[in-house]
């Protein structure tokens, strides 16, 4: 048990300043394969975890003093061994180590070693070893620390460490021994924000906890408050695409937590228009068509939010109009909007710095749409429907109900896997 | 034994005894103080420091110095002391 000071709480380890550290607090959870490793040091230092997965062995050593052989302290054999560097930069108290790739049932062996101000320490931590199977063990705790993979929170508590024993079952299959719901001797619920070492102050009514890393404190903070739009979409305004009413919805009425915002409306008419989502959080897009009242969702396929382009295709009676943008590191681009016309060939601005995109599309009659990159080869699209869509692939789109009069169509393109987005 | 005046002239106090029919002679010791240098001082807190503080360690850490004491002649808090100040050999 924690030794206590008079106020009954946990007394703290005065470090001494010298080359010397020493592991104070230690504990590891498993992430599937990986295992997070955090401990706390009483100075300041840099530490590498050196592991290996060979067994160690103790060979005993003498020292021959004045001709009487000595029994010395033994070398432990650790051979084979590999090195894991500290997340944290710079000489540190807390040091956190994902050390990966665990095979299935594999045990390792692992001790720290470190530098103070960049010069080699002599001080060792002891040889901690761990098995691949005790992850098991460790999620059966059900503490959400350990549930949420969070080595660093389950140190300290009042029984001061996880240990193997107590996470070994008991009879009825629980783990027995540790008392996860507490820390420093308090149960988690008589924890008050002022006892967090890493807060300034208690927040005031309405305000907020924000991390300010140059003082590596929570401090309170007014809120945040809306959203922020995307503004170079606005650049790419469409209200005089031909007839069409398009606007960038910069103040939606209906946000909620569902939806990040909407991006862009489309209108013709009072009665036929669309919307834009990016659904919150993700990458994916909602369009909803008012007319036939229906909500659409298209997933990127295969392609991560930096690779995710879109194409919406208008159509408005027999011409047939293109607006693109692209879904780029989650903000949004108008790259280009098409002309009126019977067709065109049409150089969209420059996605990335180096990178030009082009969007070419044959309308009259109604063939093809496609697009290249960087001057290479053009993926085609076959517009083969009768409203001049292609048939496959891109088929996300809304129909205002006006026969062929009005439609718009949503094209997903996954640009870096060359591939259409199917439902 | 020797002689009474012989033993007065021995330096400082000077025990002169019989053990198992075998005179004996002891000298008193004398403890002359003296300020550690540097490095002694330093040693010497390191080693009252790790000492003061080992028994606050948590059981985790101290259990695995138990384990690395099993079938050597150490205790587990001799190599808590061994890894702090010169570390172990692995």
């Amino acid at each position: 048990m924690t030794a206590l000071a008079n106020d009954g709480q946990p007394a703290r380890i005065t470090p001494m300043p010298s080359n010397l550290w020493l592991t104070t607090e230690y504990a590891h959870s498993w992430l599937e394969n990986l295992l997070y490793v955090a401990c706390v040091t009483d100075v300041p230092c840099h530490l590498w975890l050196r592991w290996t997965d060979k067994e160690e062995h103790i060979h005993p050593r003498q020292k021959d003093r004045r001709g009487v052989l000595f029994l010395s302290v033994p070398d432990y054999c650790f051979v084979e061994w590999q090195e894991v560097e500290q997340n944290e930069a710079g000489d540190t108290i807390h040091h956190t180590f994902n050390f990966d790739t665990w095979g299935t049932c594999q045990r390792r062996w692992w001790h720290l070693r470190g530098q103070i101000g960049g010069a080699d320490s002599p001080s060792t931590s002891p040889i901690f070893t761990a098995h691949y199977e005790e992850q098991e063990k460790a999620m059966s705790l059900k503490h959400t620390d350990l549930i949420d993979k969070n080595p660093g929170g389950i140190i300290d508590h009042a029984d001061d460490s996880v240990t193997a024993a107590k996470l070994e079952p008991d009879l009825d299959g629980q783990p027995k021994g540790l008392n996860a719901d507490k820390v420093d001797g308090k149960h988690l619920t008589q924890i008050l924000l002022a006892d967090l070492q890493d807060v300034s102050d208690a927040p005031s009514d309405g305000q907020v906890l924000t991390w300010d890393a140059a003082t590596s404190l929570w401090k309170p903070a007014a809120p945040a408050t809306g959203i922020t739009y995307d503004t170079p979409f606005a650049k790419y305004p469409c209200d005089t695409l031909d007839g069409w009413a398009c606007s960038v919805d910069a103040a939606p009425s209906a946000i909620t937590t569902s939806y990040e915002g909407f991006l862009l409306t489309l209108r013709n008419d009072a009665t036929a228009w669309a919307r834009m989502y990016r659904r919150y959080g993700g990458i994916g897009l909602m369009f909803f068509d008012r007319a036939i009242k229906q909500l659409w969702l298209a997933r990127p396929y295969g392609s991560t939010a930096s690779v995710d382009w879109y194409l919406i295709i208008g159509q408005q009676g027999a011409t047939t109009h293109l607006f693109g943008f692209r879904l780029y590191n989650g903000n949004w681009f108008g790259f280009w909007r098409g002309p009126a016309g019977t067709h065109t060939t049409a150089a969209l601005m420059a996605a990335t710095a180096g990178s030009v995109y082009l969007l070419e599309a044959e309308f009259s009659p109604a063939t093809y749409v496609r697009f290249r990159i960087n001057g290479g080869a053009w993926t085609t699209e076959t517009l083969d429907l009768p409203n001049g869509v292609a048939a496959h692939g891109p088929h996300i789109y809304g129909d205002n109900g006006s026969a062929v009069t009005k439609h718009m169509y949503i094209f997903h393109i996954a640009i870096e896997q060359a591939t259409w987005w199917t439902s | 034994m020797p002689q009474q005046h012989i033993i007065d002239g021995f330096k400082g106090v000077v025990d002169f005894y019989e053990y198992k029919g075998i005179p004996c002679a002891r000298k008193w010791p004398v403890w002359h103080p003296r300020q550690p240098s540097d490095t002694e001082r330093a040693a010497q807190e390191a080693f009252a420091y790790i000492n003061r503080i080992a028994s606050q360690l948590p059981e985790y850490i101290k259990d695995q110095y138990h384990r690395m004491a099993v079938g050597t002649p150490w205790t587990w808090k001799d190599l808590l002391v061994k890894a702090y100040i010169h570390g172990l050999d692995y």
